[in-house]
């Protein structure tokens, strides 16, 4: 008896459309039906005790208004223990059904399935940045729909939070260590993504938006061409960087500008120094390395030296170890990782270093 | 004043002597007469004008926030002072109003004499408890002049220790306030032990006094706390400590732990209060005894308790481990019943009472009606799954003023209303004052239901900016936010007015039960003229309204026709 | 004026009742309402009763504040257990010793006080306070020794501790960072430890100057025969003198001990050669990778270790170098002790104060039998912050 109660009351399927009193945009995730289901239901529970506390408060001003200062008291109780007890215990079993299903809701929504598309999202003052497994990075988050996709999180300065509305996803994004966020699109589309942690002057800019992209290629579905593609097809797109409105100066390709941002997202920057000085243990600092692809000098391998020029440059990042400097290790291949017109700006990067 | 007093509860045999000698305010003058006065009376008036200029100040914050959010986009100000406002707003708000404001204003007036004693355990605390309020709210001021504040209220690390702002100064004054707070509830728990007046045992105790009891356990237990958090905080701006710094190997969630393991009991050092005295205003102007006196008193110290355990309810997206998400979670619906229970026992109070609708009264009334809302909207946010998409948007501002302004403003509004009397020894007058009650329940709704809707609709919190979409329910709010300030400027004008022309309060214009309404308007400077003796402070039956001095007395005779129980 | 005498609500009719005037808050000495008792208690007892509750609120506040401290330290702790196991090496923990043993011996003067003040011994409790006042800056004075020598050697805290990196840059005035440069060189040891007395004699002479102060308020209550102000003089008087012997105490305690206690030389092996020449050492790191890898392996693989965990922050967290004993981060131990060590020794100074306070109103023989709640009062107190110490010294300086 009870167990078919507490059905009645979790299941959301039995609640009638105009019982549906959920305020949420509508929702785009997996995670729909358990978050709208659960608001529903404690909807509906406030709306009881609100009607029934504030009711009763109005009947009682108007029955029991004070007629004259001194009116003759009636005679009520003090107290009365068995009601007491009752309206402590009998809300105490609608609690324990509300915090029920938001757990069941909550570790579906803290684990993520096996077979997740993985989005590595860098937060900073005040943008975000999307990096697919390709290497592809935007500043608007893309991805299929029908497929789990996994957000791996993290901060380079302070507090951030990621917020889906119609995905019904939030998380924090922490500084020193990685967060996750995990959640399923149903329909294509485009949405609103925010930052909902506080993190300075532009907090509020750090508006962008979550792209559903669908899983045919639909030339009629919508003005934005770019929604119309499918994934794969929009990751081709994307990866070109020539075409990142980040690297974009007056509306033209800057390749400095790419070159400086792929500095840090290729992880150069983990053993190149921007100055004369070497990082520990670090490859060469790229100041001289500049400065010498200015002048065309002569560098010095382990076996002999080699004239400084784009190609040597060009070598370096695809089979690095077939050129080794004196004094230097090893460094892993970028063959495969970096296509040209990334090169190509990393290279115009570094000369611009030497000004 | 010579014939206010016939009989007194406290001497059932013996007449008091015709009372000659001047009341609190007018037993000294001069300036060092209150600066240095370690009545708790005057301590306590000095801290309502404190608060009520703190008030004043958050509340100007506020309004030039939602008069920026008319539009998307830039109204009137900057970004960088939009923040700054709502940092500064929360913080005054928080650490300068709602803390000190019932306890240190209305408590300290009220307390002593409600338990019958001269004066609270430890006077000159009291007074350094007032001065380091003021030391506090120097530090803030200070904080506002000297590059501003723009961390939020909150102070998360590490943008509070990378920002540029005065954050030290803030957080400076914010740990004295916690002092303040401190030396304010230990007093009152040392009073509430030792001096009570012979007769007042522990469940003669009002229940406003219970609730301040149950805040000063809070303000005891949790304030160190928050001290110890904001001087690790300086020392990481100052020195570098590196506990909060994940450079440094440190965890900025660490600060969230410390920061919510005060500032969540320091909810209910803010409401505590507000619900002590409602439960003196719904049973006085019912002439009803108060329903379930024990249930309520227990609610308040299981609330207290409950309160300490319940902190990461403010962290379920802040990436603490789900495991703990999930075990905050059950306890936060604990906290649910003990507020509950006090809604149904007030509403059981009015049932068969005699319910005026005076000024304190519609107050009271208004906040069974905010806090109901307020309360409710909380099982939203305690419930994991609802949680995640409601955490940080409008949703949760909208519940946090439901419960601390439409619930703890508004009672201390009615407190004021319900206390002027007997402070000022003056009446207000009683149609403006349900004017203004009106007008302030209107706007407060204006203001903070619309809100509602835009934090389900997804509008994060704290945001300068906004998408187009939530325009029309932002100039609903803004609307409300000046009707609001209408309404409280009314009932600033009605105590005003008051002053300058109310006419002389009788003893007991309410004909509450309570100890301080059988002493003078306003009482002398040891609060009582004579022996007073605990008894059941919500004996409504046993007074008795006499129009020749448009007041209650109490009649013995009554006791004995106590209503049926 | 009304005065009611039937009130003995307190179960103890003999005591003195109420008899206030209301002349603000002077109104004390009517009748049977004696001098000690405060206008708005009743009894005696009630003023105990409360003095005492309040108290003990106090103390419960002040463990919850350093609870706080605690909780940071074990979390932080719990995730790098090695910064604490190499940077507790650091400390002297013969040092320590003795300052907990000093401690708890004041915790007993204390105490001992305490049972004069309830007996009325005006004397011996005089003699008590200033024993404890003496152990006090025993304390103060062997901690003292402990910052100056930490000072000395950039052991600071971390927005100002020196990292290996930093050598040589004569960023902290010229000094060069001695926690790597000084290690087994009697020279620089020698230095050290003339510098840090010096820190510690021109504090003595500070208070050689305070104590002129009750000196002249002695001499001039004696001279006009204005008693309070004589007594006052005669307590702080014995406050200072107990604190500057202290202070020597503890000087003498490092005298003592410091050739045989420091283990600083055993920790961190540099030699002097790879940061002689200041200078050098900036390009020095280049070659050490390479070219004294193979002559002295041991030295450059340590002067190694130190300049990447000076430098560490902008890379990767993982809790060890690669190469291996130095822990990143390690000046976090030295933020935490000092944090925790410092807010401790600023409670010290306060039940300084508040024991000098005693001192000069027990010389002024206000204490007696019934009335010592202050003397009580702050014994408790001092006895927590004795207890906060006893948990500090294991978890600062006793780490294996």
């Amino acid at each position: 008896m009870t167990t078919t109660l507490l059905t009645l009351l979790a299941n959301d399927e039995l609640v009638p459309k105009w019982a549906n009193w959920n305020m949420f945009p509508e929702s785009n995730s997996t995670f729909g039906p358990a978050v709208d289901g659960a608001f529903n239901f404690i909807m509906w529970v406030c709306i009881f005790f609100f009607v029934l506390v504030c009711g009763l408060m109005v009947y009682f001003m108007v029955v029991y208004r004070r007629r004259t200062p001194n009116d003759k008291m009636m005679s009520s109780p003090t107290h009365n223990t068995p009601l007491e007890i009752f309206w402590t215990v009998v809300p105490s079993f609608l609690l324990v059904i509300m915090f029920a299903r938001g757990f069941a809701g909550f570790v579906d929504m803290r684990t993520p399935p096996a077979d997740c598309y993985d989005i590595k999202v860098i937060a900073k003052k005040w943008s975000w940045t999307f990096q697919y497994p390709d290497g592809t990075s935007t500043n608007e988050l893309h991805v299929p729909v029908d497929t789990n996709v996994r957000l791996t999180m993290r901060s380079d300065d302070v507090l951030h939070s990621l917020y889906i509305p119609t995905m019904r996803v939030k998380m924090d994004v922490v500084p020193g260590r990685y967060t996750y966020l995990w959640f399923k699109a149903l329909k294509p589309g485009q949405q609103h993504l925010f930052c909902t942690e506080y993190c300075g002057r532009e907090h509020s800019m750090m508006i962008t938006k979550c792209v559903v992209h669908p899983t045919q290629p639909d030339p009629n579905g919508n003005e934005d061409a770019l929604l119309n593609m499918d994934f794969p097809q929009w990751l081709v797109y994307a990866s070109d960087i020539t075409r990142n409105k980040n690297f974009m100066t007056d509306g033209k390709f800057d390749p400095v500008k790419a070159g400086a941002e792929l500095y840090k997202t290729k992880g150069c920057s983990a053993c190149h120094s921007l100055t004369d000085q070497r990082i520990a243990n670090g490859g060469p600092p790229w100041l001289p390395l500049s400065h010498a692809l200015k002048t065309g000098e002569e560098i010095q391998l382990q076996d002999g030296s080699v004239k400084a020029d784009d190609n040597y440059v060009r070598e370096s990042i695809l089979a690095p170890n077939a050129k080794r400097r004196t004094g230097y290790g090893n460094m892993p291949s970028y063959q495969g990782q970096m296509k040209d017109p990334e090169i190509d700006a990393i290279i115009a990067f570094i000369k611009s270093l030497d000004k | 004043m010579a014939t206010d007093i016939s009989t007194t509860p406290g001497s059932h045999t013996q007449p008091v002597p015709p009372q000659t000698e001047p009341d609190y305010l007018h037993v000294s003058s001069g300036f060092s007469s209150w600066a240095f006065t370690l009545d708790h009376k005057r301590i306590g008036i000095m801290y309502l004008i404190g608060v009520m200029a703190a008030f004043a100040l958050g509340g100007v914050f506020a309004l030039i926030l939602r008069t920026e959010l008319l539009t998307p986009g830039p109204t009137i100000i900057s970004a960088d002072w939009y923040n700054q406002m709502f940092t500064l707003h929360g913080a005054v708000m928080v650490f300068l109003f709602i803390i000190p404001s019932i306890p240190g204003a209305l408590g300290n007036f009220v307390v002593p004499i409600m338990l019958g004693t001269k004066d609270v355990a430890f006077p000159q605390m009291n007074l350094a408890s007032f001065y380091l309020w003021v030391g506090g709210a120097i530090f803030f001021v200070a904080a506002l002049l000297t590059g501003g504040l723009d961390t939020g209220w909150t102070f998360y690390t590490p943008y509070s220790t990378t920002t540029s702002t005065s954050v030290i100064a803030a957080t400076f004054g914010a740990f004295i306030l916690g002092f303040s707070s401190i030396f304010t509830g230990l007093n009152f728990i040392v009073t509430v032990h030792t001096m009570r007046a012979p007769g007042m045992s522990w469940f003669r105790i009002p229940l406003f006094v219970w609730a301040i009891y149950a805040t000063a356990i809070i303000q005891v237990l949790a304030t160190p706390v928050l001290g110890i958090t904001l001087l690790m905080l300086i020392a990481e701006r100052a020195l570098g400590l590196g506990i909060f710094d994940p450079k440094m190997g440190g965890d900025p969630v660490l600060f969230q732990h410390f920061f919510w393991f005060y500032s969540h009991p320091a909810v209910y050092i803010m409401i505590l209060p507000a619900m002590g005295i409602i439960s003196e205003l719904i049973s006085t102007y019912s002439r009803r005894h108060i329903f379930g006196y024990r249930f309520i008193a227990f609610s308040s110290v299981g609330l207290a308790l409950l309160g300490f355990l319940v902190w990461g309810h403010h962290m379920f997206t802040s990436g603490q481990s789900p495991a703990m998400s999930v075990i905050f979670s059950a306890l936060t619906f604990s906290v649910a019943i003990p507020s509950a229970v006090k809604v149904f026992n007030w509403l059981a109070t009015m049932y068969r009472g005699s319910i005026s609708l005076a000024t304190p009264m519609c107050y009271a009334l208004a906040f069974l009606f905010l806090f109901t809302i307020g309360g409710l909207t909380g099982l939203f946010l305690g419930t994991l799954v609802v949680d995640v998409p409601l955490h940080d948007t409008y949703f949760v501002v909208a519940h946090f003023h439901y419960v601390m302004m439409g619930g703890t403003l508004i009672a201390f509004l009615g407190g004021i209303f319900h206390w002027w009397p007997k402070m000022t020894g003056k009446m207000y007058n009683e149609f403006w004052g349900q004017v203004s009650s009106v007008i302030v329940f209107l706007g407060f709704n204006l203001t903070f239901f619309p809100q509602f809707i835009l934090g389900t609709r997804g509008m994060p919190r704290r945001y300068y900016n906004y998408v187009p979409e939530f325009q029309s329910l932002h100039v609903m709010s803004t609307v409300g936010a000046y009707v609001l300030g209408l309404g409280l400027t009314i009932a600033l004008a009605v105590l005003i007015h008051s002053l300058m022309r109310g006419k002389k309060a009788p003893n007991n214009p309410w004909g509450a039960a309570t100890l301080e309404w059988q002493t003078t308007s306003p009482p002398p400077l040891y609060n009582f003229n004579y022996e007073p003796v605990g008894r059941d402070p919500y004996a409504l039956h046993e007074m008795e309204y006499d129009a020749s001095i448009d007041g209650y007395k109490h009649n013995p005779e009554l006791a004995k026709l106590a209503p049926a129980h | 004026m009304t005065t009611v005498t039937d009130h003995s609500h307190h179960g103890d009719a003999g005591k003195p009742s109420v008899g206030h005037e209301h002349d603000a808050h002077g109104g004390h000495g009517h009748g049977d309402h004696p001098d000690f008792v405060a206008h708005h208690f009743d009894t005696p007892e009630q003023q105990f009763d409360a003095g005492k509750l309040g108290i003990w609120l106090f103390l419960v506040t002040e463990i919850l504040f350093f609870s706080g401290l605690f909780v940071a330290y074990t979390i932080y702790r719990t995730v790098h257990p090695e910064i604490f196991e190499y940077a507790h090496q650091f400390l002297n923990k013969y040092l320590g010793a003795i300052n907990t043993g000093v401690l708890l011996f004041s915790s007993l003067t204390m105490a001992w006080g305490v049972r004069c003040a309830q007996l009325g011994k005006r004397w011996g409790l005089v003699n008590c306070l200033g024993l404890t006042l003496f152990c006090a800056a025993v304390f103060l004075g062997v901690k003292t020794f402990e910052y100056a020598e930490k000072y000395e050697k950039r052991l600071l805290w971390s927005g100002s501790f020196v990292s290996a990196p930093d050598l040589g840059k004569e960023a902290w005035g010229g000094k060069p960072a001695a926690h790597v440069l000084h290690v087994n060189m009697e020279s620089d040891h020698a230095t050290l430890n003339k510098r840090v007395e010096d820190d510690l004699g021109y504090i003595m002479k500070l208070w050689f100057w305070v104590l002129m102060l009750p000196l002249a308020m002695m001499l001039v209550g004696h001279w006009m025969n204005y008693r309070s102000l004589r007594s006052t003089g005669i307590g702080g008087l014995i406050a200072i003198i107990g604190i500057m012997a202290g202070i020597q105490t503890g000087l003498i305690i490092h005298h003592q001990l410091e050739p045989h206690g420091s283990e600083h030389g055993e920790v961190a092996h540099v030699e002097g050669d790879a940061h002689a020449d200041p200078a050098k050492s900036g390009e020095s790191d280049s070659e050490l990778a390479t070219d004294k890898a193979d002559h002295e392996p041991k030295d450059a693989k340590t002067v190694e270790k130190e300049l990447v965990a000076g430098n560490a922050t902008e890379t990767e967290i993982h809790q060890f170098d690669r190469a291996e004993q130095i822990p990143r981060n390690w000046s976090v131990f030295f933020s935490i002790y000092y944090f925790m060590t410092g807010l401790h020794a600023f409670h010290i100074i306060g039940g300084m104060i508040a024991i000098t306070w005693l001192l000069v109103r027990a010389v002024n023989n206000e204490f007696h039998s019934l009335y010592f709640g202050p003397v009580d009062y702050v014994g408790l107190y001092w006895h927590l912050v004795d207890l906060i110490w006893i948990y500090l010294f294991p978890l600062l300086y006793l780490i294996h």
